[in-house]
């Protein structure tokens, strides 16, 4: 831990001292009220185990698992404009809770199922052998979040990218790593990414399309980071299809109000915030509201995996979903696997549809 | 048995007679919690939790949601002489949230509903622990703003802002929280609830809202509230003006004041917090700068912003643009300086909010300036402004940042700097504390602040209403 320490003690001690500005956008602390579950207050108790004056223990690791590193508290955080950024030594304090075996319960799961069938969610699947584009299209990647939380998502995406510009090749991997890199599992997260890309290394050229804004960020921002260099272009579908938004199809028009719901890890992990927009103002007659928080500062919709506490969880996903529903929509458009998943677990019926599968039913 | 274990025993019994109350999932003895909520942003606190060190951690948490639960909490408390410390976001620098004697810490943050909003009267029923940020949020979604933006709008609560007469930035358009509030739902310490009447203005005796405004939690907890709100402004303008000295920016702000023009937010820097602020912008040195921000109907802004060029020009300002009034707009939550001090290993910060009348007010700054420099010692740095105005006068802002010699010395050296700040102050009339409040840091004062015969009479109103002493003891110097 002392060498922990060294890596992220300036970081942790701006943290630790800070007048918590990320408070109300901190989501566990706007549903349980509970300020020990402030950044700042996780970040001290990790200062004072790495100092040797707290206990490791399982009460401790639990809470480095709260505090969802979704990035909404960096848009009010002070240390974070001058460079000291939070998420870094979260997770590494996530690891080293892993490695002391003292993760909570959740956590382990996760790792097994990982250990069990290479993807987060432990289906063991028969994955398709890669298939390469046209010559100019796309590559459309996807992993288990896609094929098991929204494998009507994957169907559209392709019904739409073929209607855009030449046939999309496809790339099934088990896992992009990301989850697995957020809780500490670095490992099972670097093995993920190194098989993720060496099967887009063996595809002919062509930008990566994908549905999933978390596995988009991972290729985009982490694989880089991790030495996993793409040297191809990485899109979220909005993306992409708002960039050809002139070959779409027509569409009918829908007398709805809708509402759309910005992806942590599309708005503000990649700044993709109007492409999915620009789509849906397509659709002739639809009123598309905002909510109360939209873009770069919407407040989250959950968790992804691995989470300590799924009634925290969900009351996170119930305050968003109220949010939404405030706006008078008659149905929630978002365009992750994880968001679509998030809200229809508590929405008791409301509809809650991807982008893509939206799109395609309004054709 | 030994202290621990009656401290344990105690917990249990405790633990028993809340669940009661509150649902288990709401009532926390974990050790982890505690130590959390031992501290607020009290800088000597904050390093003391740093370090590991609990003195201030409460024997339990407690998260009610409702009015209801807070006073079964509050009755319990006081039929067993418990302490009970009413705590919102935990903002306060004076250590107003602090658990001096252990007892009950009850977060109100859970109460956070938005319970009414009057579009006609532009008021807005609110539980008291809801945040800042997300009643801004709620409130700009349907066109209107509280118009109170501290600097820890997204970090503290409306309650917080009650119990410590808070003010933002943009007051001198908006008020402070004494003339923001119209009414609020108390629960007094034996557990009884008082609802004061949602009026603009009444003759009914004397004001019991200003009993409770300020009070901190000790004379009871302030559960809902309704606060004035306002349409969302149509146009804001910002000007700022370079002086060749503080006194002289004064001097422009009064003239402002006193033709009755009201910008939503006036902010005077000495020569040295222009430079801590706005060097990047490249000012002159050795120059106070001034700046205002208005905003509201865009005639009414206009009319301002031609007011206030010709008396700065009339006083030999030089006019520097909108530029310093937008960087600071978007710098105007950030805290970073001072948790940069205290995050240092000797190293102590902190901001001492005075008020004093015009005539008063640039010797005030002067002599707390000159005494402040002299407590902080070799390597210390004062700096101060202005930054909220009334037809009489206006606050002003000490800040400090210094190293003390070792860990053992910092609280020694933050109390003499303290010492000499408020003797300086309050030697020419003023106030020890303009909306930060007393809490714990400045109770010591009190007496000289309220004379021997006030500071009796708000001993004997804290005794006729707690006579347990059980509400949030040690603030005020109570």
């Amino acid at each position: 831990m002392g060498e922990f320490l060294n890596m992220y003690g300036e970081a942790l001690a701006r943290c630790a001292f800070c007048h918590d500005q990320c408070m109300s956008a901190t989501p566990e602390v706007v549903v349980t009220g509970d300020q020990s579950l402030v950044v700042s207050r996780v970040a001290n108790l990790i200062r004072l185990a790495g100092g040797g004056q707290l206990q490791w223990s399982p009460e401790l690791a639990r809470r480095l698992f709260f505090g969802l590193t979704d990035e909404l508290q960096f848009q009010y955080c002070l240390a974070a404009k001058e460079g000291h950024h939070f998420e870094p030594f979260l997770r590494a304090a996530r690891e080293e809770a892993v490695r002391r075996q003292l993760a909570p319960t959740s956590v382990l799961a996760v790792a097994e199922h990982v250990r069990l069938s290479g993807n987060i969610f432990g289906r063991r699947e028969e994955l398709a052998l890669p298939v390469g584009p046209a010559p100019g299209g796309p590559i459309l990647v996807h992993d288990a979040a896609t094929r098991v939380l929204t494998p009507g998502a994957l169907a559209a995406a392709r019904d739409l990218l073929g209607a855009v510009g030449p046939a999309p090749g496809e790339l099934a991997v088990p896992s992009c790593g990301f989850v697995e890199f957020d809780l500490g599992l670095t490992h099972q997260a670097h093995a993920a990414a190194s098989q993720a890309h060496a099967a887009l290394a063996g595809l002919p050229d062509g930008p990566v399309v994908t549905t999933d804004p978390v596995l988009a960020l991972a290729l985009r921002k982490f694989y880089p980071q991790w030495g996993f260099v793409l040297n191809r272009p990485v899109l979220h579908i909005s993306e992409y299809l708002a960039q050809r938004a002139e070959a779409l199809p027509g569409f009918r028009p829908q007398a709805v109000t809708s509402v759309y719901h910005d992806p942590a890890a599309l708005a503000r992990g990649l700044g993709v915030v109007a492409p999915p927009r620009t789509l849906l103002a397509r659709i002739p007659g639809m009123h598309l509201a905002e909510p109360i928080t939209s873009g770069i500062r919407a407040r989250g919709d959950g968790p992804l995996m691995g989470y300590p506490d799924e009634f925290v969880a969900a009351a996170i996903t119930r305050a968003r979903l109220a949010e939404l529903r405030t706006t008078g929509a008659a149905v929630i458009i978002t365009c992750s696997p994880y968001s679509v998943a998030n809200l229809s677990g508590v929405s008791d019926g409301f509809p809650v549809i991807d982008l893509t599968e939206f799109l395609c039913q309004a054709r | 048995m030994s202290h621990s274990d009656n401290r344990a025993a105690a917990s249990a019994n405790l633990l028993q007679e809340l669940t009661t109350i509150l649902s288990p999932e709401r009532v926390s003895f974990d050790h982890l919690d505690l130590l959390a909520y031992a501290r607020d942003a009290f800088p000597l606190a904050i390093k003391d939790v740093a370090l590991g060190d609990t003195t201030y951690r409460p024997d339990v948490v407690v998260w009610p949601e409702t009015t209801e639960e807070v006073s079964a909490v509050v009755e319990f408390a006081s039929r067993l002489g418990i302490p009970v410390v009413p705590y919102g976001g935990g903002s306060g620098i004076v250590g107003g949230a602090l658990s001096v004697m252990g007892g009950i810490l009850v977060d109100l943050k859970k109460m956070n509903s938005v319970v009414a909003l009057d579009a006609v009267s532009l008021t807005v029923t609110v539980q008291s622990g809801i945040l800042g940020g997300v009643l801004e949020e709620v409130l700009n979604a349907r066109g209107y703003t509280a118009g109170h933006y501290p600097q820890s709008l997204y970090s503290s609560t409306v309650g917080g802002w009650i119990a410590h007469r808070g003010i933002g930035t943009f007051s001198t358009k908006y008020g402070k929280m004494d003339d923001i509030v119209l009414s609020m739902e108390v629960v007094r310490p034996d557990g009884r609830v008082i609802t004061t009447r949602s009026v603009p203005q009444s003759a009914a005796g004397p004001d019991l809202n200003r009993l409770f405004l300020g009070a901190e939690g000790t004379l009871g907890i302030v559960t809902t509230a309704t606060l004035k709100i306002h349409p969302l402004p149509e146009a804001r303008v910002h000007t700022s003006f370079a002086f060749d000295s503080f006194a002289e920016g004064l001097e422009c702000v009064r003239r402002v004041i006193h033709r009755d023009l009201r910008p939503a937010v006036i902010r005077l820097y000495d020569a040295v917090e222009t430079q801590a602020q706005f060097g990047t912008l490249g000012l002159p040195e050795g120059q106070a700068v001034l700046l205002f921000v208005a905003e509201g109907y865009r005639d009414l802004v206009e009319v301002t912003e031609r007011g206030i060029r010709e008396i700065a020009a009339s006083l030999g300002a030089r006019e520097l643009g909108s530029v310093v009034g937008e960087y600071w707009l978007s710098h105007r939550f950030s805290t970073a300086a001072l948790c940069r001090t205290l995050s240092k290993p000797f190293g102590v910060a902190d901001a001492l909010e005075v008020a004093n009348v015009y005539s008063r007010l640039a010797d005030t700054y002067a002599h707390m300036k000159n005494a402040m420099e002299a407590a902080a010692g070799p390597g210390g740095i004062v700096y101060g402004h202005c930054s909220h105005f009334y037809h009489s006068g206006g606050n002003l802002y000490m800040i400090f940042h210094a190293e003390a010699d070792s860990a053992e010395a910092v609280a020694d050296r933050y109390y003499r700097i303290l010492d000499a700040a408020f003797t300086a102050c309050m030697a020419l009339g003023g106030t020890l504390t303009h909306h930060h409040g007393v809490g714990l840091g400045k109770g010591r004062w009190m007496p000289q602040e309220l004379g021997d015969g006030g500071f009796d009479l708000l001993q004997r109103i804290k005794r006729a209403l707690d006579p347990a002493g059980i509400m949030n003891p040690g603030k005020l110097g109570l």
